[in-house]
Order: C-alpha cells, then sequence, then structure tokens
C-alpha cells in the first residue's frame, strides 16, 4: 500500500457541480510528486545551458572571446549575438526593444551575453567560467531619479518598434527615458481648484518586488531546421509562440509549445521571457537544449515596477472630493517588457471609483539599468491604490468622518461612468465595502496601538477577450475540455472541468483537462488578469453547449421530436420527461457502432467594439480589503492582527478556490506592504537575490483571521453570472494596512512598512507634536 | 549553481576526525548539520574537496548534567535539546532561546558545535553563553583538550579562535545557579535575529549583586561591557529605572554597529538602548522579587 492515501473524489453527478468546492483535479498528482515540471521532464540528447550575463550595469561590449569555452569538454555550442544576424533578434510585445543576447551593449547586470549548450550541467557552468568580455563602461541610471535627472544616460538611443501585442495605441516619440506615457483627464481642473478647502499633498515612494513563485523560468527548447518545439512555463503559451515565430521568421503553427504545470506564476512568466534565448541557443546547437533559472537570474528577468507618485487630492470641507492630480513614475528596467501596460492601468487606478469634478493623470514608464519589471499580480493598481486610498483617509481625518462614511459619500454607484468610453461600473461597491468593514469590527472600540483600515478599488481585468476552448465527449460519455489556461496553481483545471460538468450533467471524475499542447489546444491570449473562468470559462461553457445539441440532434431523432426544446440533461441521459437514452446510446446510435465523438467548439470575441483597451474591461475586479494592525511604538513592529477582504465574483463556481486565491493575495499583499523590497546599489547591483536576505511573508505572518467574503450577485459575463477573482484583496490589502496605521496617527508614505521606518516616522510625528 | 563534486568521511572519534581534518588541510571541512556548511557550498562560496561527517562521534552526541555542570556534545542537534526534560527541568529559558532558534527543519539537524564554530553575527546560543560565563571544550590533533570561556572565543564574524585542525568537543555552562536568574530576548525580522540580548542578574537582600548584560545579533560578535554590568550592580526596585537608563545608554554608545540591510546605526542603537533595558528589567524585577521573598 502506498503511504499515500488519496481522497476519493465526489462522482455525484455534474448537475450542481458549478457553485460545490470540488477538490483540485491536479490535486492527486501533485500531492504524490507525478505531476512533471519542466524542470523535471528529460527530452532525448537534451543538453543543459549556463547563461553567461552581464557583470556591469551599462557598457559597450569591446571584446567577447568564448574561445575557451567552446574547447571545453561536453560544450557544443556557445550562443552570441553575432550567431543572430539572419534574424531581428529584438523582441518585446509592447516595444521591440530587447535582444535575444547582448549584441554590443548592456543595460542591466544580469543581462545574458552568453549562453553554453553542454552534456551536463556541471560542464555548462564550468564553460561558462571561461567566457572572457571587456567593457566601455558607461554612466549607470539605477534608480529613477538618476534615469529622469538632466545629464541622465540616454539607456536606449534610437528609436524602437512596437511590438506586436502593444495595445495601447500609437507608439509615442520616445523622450530621454520615458518609453511609454499615459494621460487620462477629466473635467476643468481650474474650475474645480475654486471649490478646494481641503489639499491632501505628498510623494510616494512604491518598493521594486520579486514575484517569488517556487519555481523560476525554465524552458527546453528544440530547433529542426522547420520548427521550434517548447515546453516552457510560460503563462501565455499562445503570445509566446507567436512572438517565438516572429523572431525566428517561422509560420506560427510551426512553433509548437507544450505547457503542463506551473509552480506559480503571478506574472513573473507572462509574455515571453527565457523562451527566445533557448530557441536561439538549440538553433546552433542543433539540439534540444534546457534552460533553467537560477532565483537570483529569475530576480532579473522579471519583477513588479517600483514607482514614484505624486498626488494631489482636494475636498470640500464636508468631506465632498474634488478633484486629484497625480503623476506616476514607473520605473520598467532596462526593457520595457509590460511596462506600457502596467503604466496605463496605474493610470487608470488612479483616480479610484470616486465622483470627482476634474481629475489629471500622468503616469510615465522608464527605462533605468536594472533587470526589466513586468506584470506582477494586480499589477498598477496595488500601487495606486495604495497611494489613493491613504489620501481618500486623509481627506475623511480632515473632514472629521469616519472613513466609511467618506466612502458612502464619494464611492460610484452600479452603472456610474468609471473610465470615459469604458464599461461603466459592474458592481456595488458600497454594499461591498460595509461587508469588509463589518468583518472587521468596524464600529467596534479598538485596543491600544491598534488601528483598522479598509479600501477600495477596481482592476481593469479580463485583458483581451479573445479565447477559445474545444470540448470532446467520447462514446463512453468522457469529456476532455481543450482550454489554453494555464495552470498555475490557482486551479483554473478544476474550474473549467466544473463548467462542463455543470453544462453536460456528466461527472467530475469523467472529465480531463489536459495541459497546453498549441498543435492541439485552441487558442486563448493568456492567463492572468483575472480573466480565465470568465472569458476561458464562457469559451468552454459555449463548446460544451455544442456538444449538448449534439446530444439533443441524435436524441430528437430517435425520440421522433423535432422540438428540442423539450429535451434536457439528467445524469448523463437526454430525456424528454417520458423516454431517454444515456450519451454513449445516442453517440453508438449515431457513428452506428460503439466509437467517435462529439466535439464542440466554443469561442469569446469582444461583444461590442474591438475589445480595446480604452473600451474594456472585460469586467472591472473590485478590490476591497480591511486590515487591524498592532504597532510596537518601541521597534516600530506591525503587526497584521486580522484581515478582511472581499470576492465579487458574480458566481463563485468553486468557493473553496475563490476563498484561498483571496487569502493568498491577502498574504501576497502583506508581503507588498510590509517586508518585499529588491535592494539595488547605485551601479545598479541587486544587493538581496536571495531568500537569505529578500524577506518574503511565511506562515507565521498569518494574521490571527482573515475573512474572506463571497459576493455573489451572478453579474459578471462570464458563465453562470460569473467574474473572475484573485487579484482584487492584492491590490487592496496594502491600502487597508497603511491606513490602520493612519488611523493611529501613523501615516507612511513609503513601503514596505518596515520596523525602522515605521519608528522613524513615529520619531518624526513625536519631534512635529 | 550546483555543489560540486567532494568525498564524504564518517569520523569514528574525535581524535579521527581531527586526524581526517589535519590530512587533508584546507580542502576539508568538519559536516554536522549542514545547516551553515550547505549553504556556503551552493553559493558557490567554499570549494570543498572533502567532508568530514562528524554526526556519528559519540562523545559529540552526548549530554550531562552533573555537579559540575551542564555538558553538551557539539553535534547535539537543537531538536535532541529541546527534548531533553532534564535540561528542560535545570535550564529551562536555555532550551527555550533553542526552541525559537529558526525553524524546525534547521532545529532537526542544527547544532549548538555548529552554531557556535561558524560564528555568524547572529547567534542566539553565543549571546545566551556569555551571559551565564559559558564555556567551550575544544579537542586538539595532539589529542589534548582546553577549556575556553564564550567571551573571547569569537574574535570577529565567523573568525572562531580555534586552529584548523581543531574542533568544538563541548559547550559547557554552570547549573542553573540557585538565586540567579537569566532571561533572554531576540527580534527577528528575517530568518536570523536583528538583536539577541541575554541578561543574568543576582541578588542579595534587594540589591543586584552582580549582571550581566550580552547582546548579540546585531553587531560583529556577541558582547558584554564591564561598565553596563557595573552600572546594575546596586539597583533595586526603587531606583530600578535610573540604573537600566543608564546600563542601556552606556550599552547603545560602547556597542560597534553599521549601516547594512539590517538597519541603519540609528535604529541599531535604538534597539541596543530598548532590548537592554527591557530585558535587564525583566531579570532584575524577577530576581528582585525572588530575592524578596
Ligand atoms: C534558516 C535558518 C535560520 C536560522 N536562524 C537562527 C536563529 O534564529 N538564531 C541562531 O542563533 N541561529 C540561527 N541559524 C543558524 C543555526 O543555528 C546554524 O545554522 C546551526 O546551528 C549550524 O549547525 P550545523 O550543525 O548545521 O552546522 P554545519 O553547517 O554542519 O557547520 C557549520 C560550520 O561549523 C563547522 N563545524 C561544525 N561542527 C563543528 C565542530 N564540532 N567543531 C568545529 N567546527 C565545526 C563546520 O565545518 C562548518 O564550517 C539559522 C540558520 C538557518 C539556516
Amino acid at each position: 500500500m502506498s503511504a499515500l492515501t488519496i481522497v476519493e473524489r465526489d462522482t455525484s453527478a455534474g448537475r450542481g457541480a458549478v457553485g460545490t468546492s470540488h477538490d483540485r483535479i491536479d490535486g492527486p498528482i501533485k500531492l504524490s510528486g507525478q505531476a512533471l515540471y519542466v524542470g523535471d521532464l528529460e527530452i532525448p540528447g537534451m543538453l543543459y545551458a549556463k547563461v553567461f550575463r552581464s557583470p556591469i550595469a551599462h557598457g559597450r561590449i569591446t571584446l567577447l572571446d568564448v574561445s575557451a569555452a567552446e574547447a571545453m569538454e561536453g560544450v557544443v555550442a556557445v550562443l552570441v549575438g553575432s550567431d543572430l544576424t539572419d534574424i531581428d533578434p529584438f523582441y518585446g510585445h509592447a516595444i521591440r526593444d530587447r535582444p535575444i543576447v547582448a549584441l554590443d551593449r548592456v543595460r542591466f547586470i544580469g543581462e545574458p551575453i552568453a549562453a553554453v549548450a553542454a552534456k551536463t550541467m556541471a560542464q555548462a557552468e564550468a564553460a561558462a567560467k571561461q567566457i572572457v568580455v571587456e567593457f566601455d563602461e558607461l554612466q549607470v541610471a539605477a534608480n529613477l531619479d538618476a534615469a529622469l535627472a538632466v545629464d541622465a544616460p540616454i539607456i536606449h538611443d534610437g528609436q524602437t518598434a512596437a511590438g506586436f501585442a502593444h495595445g495601447l495605441g500609437k507608439m509615442p516619440d520616445r523622450e530621454g527615458n520615458i518609453c511609454y506615457s499615459y494621460a487620462l483627464n477629466t473635467g476643468d481642473m481650474s474650475a474645480a481648484s475654486t471649490l478646494n478647502e481641503i489639499v491632501i499633498d505628498h510623494e510616494y515612494i512604491f518598493p521594486a518586488v520579486y514575484q517569488y513563485s517556487m519555481e523560476t523560468h525554465a524552458v527546453i527548447a528544440e530547433h529542426t531546421g522547420t520548427e521550434i518545439r517548447l515546453w516552457a512555463n510560460c503563462q501565455h503559451p499562445f503570445l509566446v509562440q507567436s512572438e517565438i515565430a516572429t523572431l525566428f521568421n517561422l509560420p506560427i503553427s510551426s512553433v509548437r509549445i507544450n505547457v503542463q504545470f506551473l509552480g506559480g506564476g503571478f506574472g513573473s512568466k507572462s509574455y515571453t521571457k527565457m523562451e527566445p534565448l533557448a530557441a536561439a541557443l538549440a538553433r546552433k546547437a542543433k539540439k534540444p537544449v534546457r534552460v533553467v533559472n537560477e532565483v537570483s537570474e529569475a530576480m532579473v528577468t522579471s519583477r513588479r515596477h517600483n514607482m514614484k507618485c505624486r498626488m494631489v487630492t482636494t475636498a470640500k470641507s464636508t468631506g465632498e472630493l474634488v478633484s486629484r492630480d497625480v503623476k506616476i513614475w514607473l520605473d520598467t528596467g532596462a526593457y520595457a517588457d509590460n511596462g506600457p501596460r502596467v503604466t496605463a492601468t496605474a493610470g487608470d487606478a488612479a483616480a479610484g471609483p470616486y465622483r470627482w469634478q476634474a481629475t489629471q493623470v500622468r503616469a510615465h514608464c522608464v527605462y533605468t539599468n536594472t533587470g526589466p519589471s513586468g506584470s506582477y499580480r494586480a499589477f498598477g493598481a496595488t500601487h495606486l491604490q495604495w497611494v489613493g486610498e491613504s489620501q481618500i483617509d486623509e481627506v475623511a481625518r480632515c473632514a472629521g468622518l469616519d472613513p466609511l462614511e467618506m466612502r458612502r459619500r464619494n464611492l460610484l454607484r452600479r452603472g456610474e461612468v468609471v473610465r470615459v468610453k469604458g464599461k461603466p461600473l459592474d458592481a456595488d461597491l458600497i454594499g461591498d465595502i460595509e461587508k469588509v468593514a463589518a468583518a472587521l469590527g468596524w464600529g467596534e472600540e479598538r485596543k491600544p496601538n491598534r488601528g483598522r483600515g479598509i479600501s477600495v478599488g477596481l482592476l481593469a481585468a479580463g485583458a483581451h477577450p479573445v479565447s477559445m476552448a474545444t470540448v470532446r465527449m467520447d462514446a463512453a460519455a468522457g469529456v476532455s475540455v481543450m482550454v489554453g489556461s494555464t495552470e498555475m496553481g490557482q486551479g483554473t483545471r478544476t474550474v473549467m472541468a466544473q463548467i462542463a460538468a455543470q453544462v453536460l450533467t456528466v461527472p467530475m471524475s469523467k472529465i480531463s483537462v489536459p495541459g497546453t499542447d498549441t498543435s492541439f489546444t485552441p487558442y486563448d491570449r493568456s492567463t492572468g488578469a483575472s480573466r480565465s473562468t470568465t472569458v476561458a470559462g464562457k469559451a468552454v461553457e459555449r463548446a460544451a453547449l455544442v456538444v449538448r445539441a449534439s446530444l439533443f440532434e441524435t436524441a430528437g431523432q430517435v425520440f421522433g421530436i423535432s422540438d428540442i426544446s423539450k429535451l434536457f440533461l439528467e445524469n448523463e441521459t437526454v430525456t424528454d420527461g417520458k423516454q431517454s437514452m444515456t450519451f454513449s446510446q445516442i453517440i453508438t446510435k449515431r457513428f452506428g457502432f460503439a466509437g467517435g465523438e462529439l466535439v464542440g467548439h466554443g469561442e469569446v470575441k469582444p461583444e461590442s467594439g474591438s475589445g480595446s483597451y480604452e473600451e474594456g474591461p472585460v469586467f472591472w475586479e473590485v478590490c476591497i480589503a480591511g486590515a487591524e494592525v498592532e504597532v510596537d511604538r518601541n521597534t516600530g513592529v506591525v503587526t497584521i492582527v486580522r484581515t478582511s477582504s472581499v470576492a465579487d465574483v458574480g458566481r463563485a463556481i468553486n468557493p473553496a478556490q475563490v476563498e484561498r486565491q483571496d487569502e493568498g493575495a491577502t498574504l501576497q499583499g502583506i508581503g507588498n506592504a510590509m517586508f518585499e523590497e529588491m535592494l539595488y546599489s547605485s551601479d545598479g547591483d541587486l544587493m538581496n537575490d536571495s531568500l537569505l536576505e529578500y524577506r518574503i511573508p511565511t506562515m507565521l505572518d498569518m494574521p490571527e483571521s482573515m475573512k474572506c467574503i463571497i459576493v455573489e450577485n451572478e453579474d459578471g459575463p462570464g458563465p453562470f453570472g460569473s467574474k473572475g477573482c484573485g487579484e482584487g484583496a492584492l491590490a487592496a490589502i496594502p491600502a487597508a494596512i497603511v491606513n490602520a496605521l493612519g488611523d493611529i496617527g501613523i501615516d507612511m508614505y513609503e513601503l514596505p512598512l518596515t520596523p525602522e521606518r515605521v519608528w522613524k516616522r513615529i520619531q518624526q510625528i513625536q519631534q512635529t507634536k | 549553481m550546483l555543489v560540486p563534486p567532494f568525498e564524504m568521511h564518517v569520523a569514528k572519534s574525535v581524535e579521527d576526525a581531527i586526524s581526517l581534518r589535519s590530512k587533508f588541510g584546507d580542502d576539508a571541512s568538519f559536516y554536522c548539520g549542514g545547516t551553515e556548511l550547505l549553504l556556503v557550498m551552493k553559493l558557490g562560496l567554499t570549494d570543498l574537496a572533502h567532508l568530514i561527517d562528524i554526526k556519528h562521534v559519540d562523545e559529540l552526541r552526548s549530554i550531562s548534567i552533573d555537579d559540575s555542570g551542564i555538558q553538551i556534545g557539539a553535534a547535539v542537534t537543537y531538536r535532541e535539546i529541546e527534548n531533553n526534560p532534564l535540561l528542560l527541568a535545570d535550564r529551562p529559558e536555555f532550551v527555550s532561546m533553542i526552541s525559537g532558534i529558526a525553524n524546525l527543519r534547521v532545529r532537526s539537524v542544527g547544532t549548538l558545535g555548529g552554531n557556535l564554530a561558524f560564528a555568524d553575527p547572529s547567534s542566539d546560543p553565543a549571546t545566551f553563553l556569555l551571559a551565564v560565563n559559558g564555556e567551550l571544550e575544544i579537542g586538539s590533533a595532539d589529542g589534548k583538550r582546553r577549556i575556553v570561556p564564550m567571551a573571547g572565543f569569537h574574535t570577529g564574524p565567523y573568525q572562531p579562535d580555534m586552529r584548523d585542525n581543531e574542533m568544538i568537543v563541548s559547550i559547557r555552562m554552570p547549573r542553573n545557579p540557585s538565586g540567579g536568574v537569566v532571561v533572554h530576548e531576540r527580534m527577528k525580522l528575517k530568518e536570523r535575529p536583528n538583536i539577541t540580548v541575554a541578561v543574568y542578574a543576582s541578588a542579595a537582600q534587594g540589591v543586584v549583586t552582580q549582571a550581566r548584560v550580552a547582546i548579540g545579533s546585531i553587531g560583529l560578535i556577541p558582547v558584554r561591557f564591564e561598565e553596563v554590568d557595573e552600572s546594575l550592580v546596586g539597583a533595586e526596585l526603587a531606583n530600578l529605572d535610573g540604573h537600566l537608563k543608564r546600563a542601556a545608554t552606556l550599552a547603545s554608545d560602547n556597542i560597534l554597529v553599521f549601516d547594512d540591510a539590517n538597519g541603519s546605526v540609528e535604529y541599531k542603537r535604538h534597539l541596543v538602548d530598548y532590548f537592554v533595558q527591557k530585558v535587564a528589567r525583566k531579570a532584575i524585577e524577577t530576581i528582585l522579587e525572588n530575592s524578596n521573598k
């Protein structure tokens, strides 16, 4: 007997599958260690790669000599920039600014300059040590201030092309190191200024944060000359597929990507990361090659943008909000990655879901000589909700209003405009925030040194709504759901199975949801932006409905009924109330033998307009949370006592998974607010590139109580009225924590809230009293 | 980064371990719980061809408590200390200090000997032992043993006062002296403590007669300052505040600390001031209450 007992899954009929907390269908193979991740795979003949990375943050390469490395035992190929002269070696979905390996210049410490493929990892590592490189060093701009200074070095000269998924209108001309700007104006600022009675004006600093998924970036690439095959842990296989096809001048269908499981993503594996380098190295080696980042390498492959923000919020003395003026600078590192989109999202989140006379937002995406920043769970929204919501609380304090009452008076209501041209508000924010406050014991007396805070915001969710799915029912009524959503721990496969089970009344045990193989799995734009359940889930629902229609068609013929609206499904049978046939019988009847299958295809595309960012989002993800904190004024140590959050999901397909998403997001938000901070030296060196020095939250940092309230108004565009979740609590928690400190007189303008920062602030406040 | 290949030698006795170490010289290191050593190897900071496993040497694995004091073998794990009823009965504050180290995984294999030999600046045990006048038994190549005080054993970060072919055999401390009190506290923001303070105090007739204040995990090595210890002698409940303030000021003025990722000099001095007062207060109030009974 095996030592591991696997709990039998509930095999009750599918009807009612939606709304039940089914066990994860990928749980047993993960718990028993059978799930294979990219780092576990062995492809015959596979070589191992070691990337040789830049030791300096900015410079021109004057000499690169890999001959000694090439001569080392076991080495098959060493990739360098000059191997890429037959292709356009630049990639980047937003801005095509990044070479596969450095060509003549390096822009951050850790930028790949060369890569060795050898028969063993030890040989690859030994050979990489033999590479000789010399530079003409250039001035380094390792932070926002340095990159925005008048005499700053220009990190990218010349114009760069828009990437294939720029998606943000015309590429702007670059000014200095600013690679993208986003502006948003409403109302008349100067007219509004005559109404100002309360003015809150501060500068804020948000740190660079690493996503810290347990698994780092990993990819195996094979280049056969006419085809590229990748086994990768990418969140967006189809976007990577088209980007690789463009880079290597191949038809999209000649790039085949296989994605099984991800050991977490949180945005770190969104868009293209190590895949071009792996493919180029495999092309040169003419063998499959595996590239796996170490943690220190992963940290310079993707991170969250650090930010500087200046915000001015004004209000009448009654607490009625008047105007908001925001300037945002986001540090995107040496390459744009997803920076432009993060910048736009931050700009959108800046005003918050409030009624204003006028707003003015200027958001800038800035190059620096540090590792590139990209997507990170709840990007942009987390940054700006913290700033905006702490100013709302300051206004409330000036106006003598309770923070909850302040929000009741100023929040947008369902149907009001959030962003001109975009989707109007599709949620009940006041109802939601009241629930969160109640869960925190809002009106109850506070113990000494304990404060409570709440925060509310919206996140433009769904990305571009393009997803397809195929549902196949075999002759024994087993169902496979082919959908391109990447399982990265969030439980998407279970949710997709539940949707199909619900439509087809098939038990969960008969449904399989395999990983993605772009050769067989239909297109899905991406896994991110809280979109999978809503968008890809809708495609699954539609595909299942097509299968159902086929069942009705054959059963109708057998029953001699032409009006199929009289038919319904029940426990794997079609019935009209009098006669019934099992699915297997129907399929046997249809094909004349016990074989064949029913195949349904479902598609989701923009329902109105182009589905562009401007016209979006698919839905507004509600970001609402509350926190109670306790501060030790002697040390500055802040303890999170309890949190609450609301998952306004329309319909919870799997309530337990919704709760786990909110809990994970809460803990990650606590990390952002309290501990996490990538520290770069002025010469661009990341000083805390391992868990020894980079502090992430642990189980010991869990609040005593974390309450997730699920709100089901069936008002989402997804299947069964659902809308996505998973990011909202993360965007909301830092603001709630900061507001809880503000509640006891400690206003903080810089994250994370390290004990030293809090202690110094307490000293400062005492001195000015 | 892969750990480069190495050869493992299992030592049978202290003498065997030391002779293996002498044979391989700088190419070898003792290997006990490996919680520090393997980290260092994985980071590529050392390149060792031989590891000498000392976990199976009986002499290094024993715990004894008798009239001469407490003796704990260098290879005894933290977990074994935590689960030892005799230690718990005699030195509960020592056991509670040990059970607050790291996490269960580290404590299951990590050892007192490994901690003191590695001499990481953030050491709870080294600070504690300083406050209780702990000692170490060191074994040498010539078969001789010497006993050295904890005070002075760490000469700098990662610098124990041992020669290459010497090893820690056991750690010793007096049994809980009648009437004496030890209080240990730490503040931990990352994996390792950011400050550890341990205070020993004894009293007679409601007056402090002796105090030893050890401050660790914040400077380069755990330290004690004579003037701090002396400033607490003579304290009584009535004038305790003044004594504590003076001790704390002397400690925070004297401590050698640097700006780094764990904090600024200003904050670190403040922590020393605050924790010295807090821990010394706890120790002295307890001892004075006991001595009044
Ligand atoms: C995650 C983590 C958290 C930690 N938190 C704390 C904490 O909160 N407080 C604290 O005080 N410490 C902490 N530590 C340090 C911990 O106490 C030490 O890692 C542990 O005690 C080392 O023992 P070991 O047996 O594993 O040593 P090893 O790694 O086996 O050896 C360490 C070094 O000592 C040498 N050595 C070992 N034994 C002997 C001997 N008998 N004689 C001579 N040399 C020897 C080895 O050659 C090596 O150089 C933490 C460590 C980790 C990894």
